[in-house]
C-alpha cells in the first residue's frame, strides 16, 4: 500500500467513525410491512385484466349513441333536371331493326349463284 | 442451504452499521431514501425474494442486494418525477445538513467524491471505506475485475487530485 493509499484510507477511517453515530437501529421489517408491495401487485393485475378486456379479439365494436341508416336515407340533387335532356331514350337503348318473321328468307338457289365467266 | 429467520436476522443485525453506510453511499447520501433502501432490502433477504446462495460472503452478496434495490428506488423515483414535472437536480453533492455533522476532513472527502462518477464513488466506498478487495468490489456492483480495477484507478487519482487542490486552498 502507498503513502497515497495510506492518507485515503485514514481519512474513509475517520469518515466512517463519524458516520457510526448516526447510524439508526436495526429494526427488522414487521410483517405488516412484508404486504407493503401488495397494493402494486393488485394495480398490475387490475391494469392486465382490463388491457385483456379490451384487447380481446371477438369484443364487439362499440355502438355509435346515434347510428344512422344509409339504406333508409333518399338524396335528389337539385340539379337533377339538367341531365334530363331531349332523346335520351335512344341514347340508352339499343335500336330494334325488326323481327326476324318480316325478314324473307334470300332464296339465293333461283339466281345463279355465281356469276359465269363471260370468256369461252 | 435453508437459513433460518433468526439466523438472517442476526446476520443483518451483524452488518447493519456496513449497510447503512454502503446504503448511503448507492442513494447519494439522502438519509431517509437510503433508510427506505434498507428496509426495502431486508424485506427482501427475510421473505425469500432474495436468496443467499453462500457464492460469496453474506455481506458482499447484501451489498449487492442493496444496490440493486437502490437502482429500483431511482428508477421508481425518476418515474415520479416525471408524472409530477418537478426538477430535481441530480447533483450528488451531500446536503448541508450532512457537512455539519462532519469534521472539516471528511466533509472534504465527501465533496471530492461527489464529484467522481457513481461507479468510481461506489468502488472507492467498497475498498477504502468497507475494507473489500476489488474482486470483491467487482462482485458487488457486478462487474469484471478488470473494469473494477480500471474505475477503482481512476478514481483514485481523481480523488486524489481534488483533495489536493482542496488542501492547497
Amino acid at each position: 500500500m502507498s503513502d497515497d493509499d495510506r492518507e485515503l484510507r485514514d481519512r474513509f477511517a475517520h469518515l466512517r467513525a463519524e458516520d457510526r453515530a448516526g447510524v439508526p437501529a436495526f429494526r427488522a421489517p414487521s410483517a405488516a410491512a412484508r404486504w407493503s408491495w401488495s397494493p402494486r401487485l393488485v394495480v398490475a393485475a387490475a391494469i392486465v385484466l382490463i388491457a385483456l378486456v379490451l384487447a380481446r379479439p371477438d369484443a364487439t365494436p362499440p355502438r355509435l349513441a346515434h347510428e344512422v341508416d344509409l339504406g333508409a336515407a333518399a338524396w335528389r340533387s337539385p340539379t337533377d333536371f339538367l341531365l334530363v335532356t331531349p332523346g335520351r331514350e335512344l341514347l340508352r337503348s339499343v335500336p330494334a331493326l325488326g323481327s326476324p318473321e318480316t325478314l324473307a328468307p334470300i332464296d339465293l338457289r333461283g339466281r345463279s349463284s355465281a356469276p359465269e365467266s363471260t370468256q369461252s | 442451504m435453508e437459513i433460518a429467520r433468526a439466523d438472517v436476522e442476526a446476520k443483518l443485525e451483524q452488518h447493519h452499521a456496513d449497510s447503512f453506510a454502503w446504503a448511503m453511499a448507492c442513494c447519494g447520501r439522502e438519509r431517509s431514501e437510503a433508510e427506505d433502501v434498507l428496509q426495502t432490502s431486508y424485506l427482501k433477504v427475510l421473505d425469500g425474494r432474495a436468496a443467499f446462495a453462500s457464492r460469496s460472503s453474506f455481506k458482499t452478496w447484501l451489498f449487492g442486494v442493496i444496490r440493486r434495490t437502490a437502482a429500483e428506488h431511482r428508477r421508481w423515483r425518476a418515474v415520479g418525477r416525471f408524472r409530477s414535472r418537478t426538477i430535481d437536480p441530480a447533483d450528488p453533492a451531500p446536503d448541508p445538513a450532512t457537512l455539519v455533522t462532519h469534521s472539516e476532513s471528511s466533509a472534504r472527502l465527501l465533496a471530492a467524491l461527489a464529484r467522481v462518477t457513481e461507479r468510481q464513488r461506489q468502488l472507492l466506498h467498497l475498498v477504502f471505506y468497507q475494507d473489500l478487495t476489488i474482486v470483491e468490489a467487482a462482485g458487488v456492483l457486478g462487474i469484471s475485475v478488470g473494469t473494477a480495477r480500471t474505475h477503482y484507478e481512476r478514481g483514485k487519482q481523481r480523488l486524489r487530485e481534488m483533495l489536493t487542490v482542496e488542501n492547497d486552498r
